[in-house]
């Protein structure tokens, strides 16, 4: 009898880590025989055809489903009432003060997910988190039993074709010198790109005066963008920070061999899928020890106690020009990454799901 | 597991001796690293009761401003000079309407911290009548 399992993913998008991992989750379980669809509330067009909304999904008797758990939706009330069983897949949710001061509708909304989170707890027969740290949410949300595995990410899509112009028009930037830091993330006040606007403006002060900074990511505030801006143009480094907002893979991929150090002073992920992309990329990391960054990194970075502007400038200057430091963090990144596997990774999340859905 | 030849813990305490060992320098600008830590520090988040009246009226003062700045920037080649050929046509339009609203903002912003402040006194008298009241039962008891 064929298994069948299907996603439900509220927000299903090209390039992010959570349209990524539905897709290869969905590849893993049809490799593995499973009959799987995913459904959606809204999609980006590039992935539409790959599932369907979820109101023209009729449950069928033997399926289950695996809720991608990020934010709210209506999706949870649906789930809820269809009644079937069903796991969840968290990707982490991010505590609503961070958008209070930025966007109070976005706080809110962040409020609705947790509220949904505790909701889907009630009937949920299992949860995976992409993290330990995430782990410790679900259980706090009363999920039971809950386990863990890491986000699925495929090597192969960050060895495909890089936007050639931007990598020349990167390299050609630092040419005269300057080393390239880059942070990819959107503009969210828990990613925290204002500490690392200060602290590229303490490195460029102190350190090096022709450094530049990439800033990869599109808005999900708009006045948290804008006061980053400000910000930049305050502290004098505006023609040297560059805000690329949304990107396509292509250009995406140009970023990471551009860069000489990846940044991440984020102070809330429940992962953080371009760290480990860095690493692949043989980019050093240096980035703030919270929320699952530790164990994302684990010794395969510098990993800070505290993001002031010194300290983390004093950090980057000593990646970049110790060659032993250097190299063996890129060393130490390599073997992260091979951790993180899509063989590996997707083993570690059937048999958990195969462990918790009945045959 | 590889071998770990540069314990990270290690390195990280030897990057914050080296930070720290810059900053003592006499000849160091601290004053320009003050600097680039304040800005910073302004746009950190901090901590709010749903039910800070007060708080809801800071948040409401610091949005009533309109940031005309529209950004710019474009992934699709040129779009960004459009927009801002656009930005430069529209500009004293959106100034014109900008500061109606930003008066308008400032104006409710200024009504809730009158709000927030008449709340704290009121708050303040509330705690003070109960007081005197216990003190008056004891009293008479």
């Amino acid at each position: 009898m064929t298994r069948v399992l299907h996603q439900f993913v509220p927000n299903f998008a090209a390039g992010d880590a959570i349209g990524v991992h539905v897709r290869l989750t969905q590849a893993a379980l049809r490799a593995a025989g499973w009959e799987s669809e995913i459904f959606y509330d809204d999609a980006q067009a590039a992935v539409r055809k790959l599932g369907r909304h979820f109101t023209t999904w009729e449950p069928d008797a033997d399926a289950w489903v695996l809720f991608q758990l990020s934010t709210g939706s209506r999706m949870t009330s649906f789930v809820l009432e269809a009644g079937v069983p069903f796991g969840v897949y968290f990707h982490n949710i991010t505590p609503p003060l961070y958008f209070e001061r930025w966007e109070p509708g976005a706080a809110e909304n962040l409020r609705t997910a947790l509220a949904d989170m505790r909701r889907l707890a009630a009937n949920a027969r299992f949860a995976i988190a992409n993290s330990t740290f995430s782990e410790g949410d679900l259980i706090e949300a009363g999920y039971d039993p809950t386990t863990t595995s890491p986000v699925l990410l495929d090597a192969k899509e960050l060895d495909g074709p890089y936007n050639h112009r931007l990598l020349q028009r990167l390299q050609r930037e630092t040419a005269g010198g300057g080393k390239r830091w880059l942070f990819i993330g959107r503009a969210a006040p828990n990613k925290c790109q204002h500490d690392l606007i200060a602290a590229f403006a303490a490195y460029r002060e102190f350190y090096d005066p022709k450094a530049r900074l990439t800033l990869v990511g599109g808005r999900t505030s708009n006045v948290y963008y804008r006061s980053l801006e400000i910000l930049a143009d305050e502290l004098g480094v505006s023609a040297a920070v560059e805000f690329t907002d949304t990107i396509s893979d292509e250009e995406k991929l140009a970023c990471y061999r551009a860069a000489d150090v990846f940044v991440c002073l984020s102070e809330h992920e429940g992962f953080k899928v371009p760290v480990v992309e860095a690493m692949h990329f043989g980019v050093p990391v240096v980035a703030l020890a919270t929320s699952a960054v530790p164990e994302t990194v684990a010794d395969a970075g510098v990993l800070l106690d505290t993001k002031d502007p010194m300290v983390v400038a004093a950090a980057v200057d000593r990646v970049l020009t110790d060659d032993a430091v250097r190299a063996d963090l890129v060393e130490a990144g390599r073997r992260r990454f091979d951790d993180f596997s899509l063989e590996r990774s997707s083993r570690r999340l059937l048999d958990a799901i195969e462990r918790f859905v009945a045959p | 597991m590889a071998p770990d030849t540069l314990p990270r813990r290690a390195l990280a305490d030897e990057v914050v001796a080296a930070a720290a060992a810059r900053e003592a320098d006499p000849a160091f600008p601290a004053a320009r690293l003050a600097r680039i830590r304040a800005a910073a520090a302004r746009l950190a988040a901090s901590e709010y009761r749903p039910d800070d009246l007060r708080h809801a009226a800071l948040l409401l003062e610091r949005q009533a401003t309109l940031d005309l700045q529209v950004p710019t920037a474009s992934r699709v080649p040129g779009v960004s000079q459009v927009k801002r050929v656009l930005k430069a046509l529209m500009i004293w339009y959106l100034r014109f309407l900008g500061h109606q609203i930003t008066a308008f903002g400032q104006a409710t912003a200024r009504f809730g911290v009158t709000v927030a402040n008449r709340v704290d006194a009121v708050e303040a008298d509330v705690a003070d009548l109960e007081a005197r009241v216990a003190r008056l039962e004891a009293e008479r008891e």
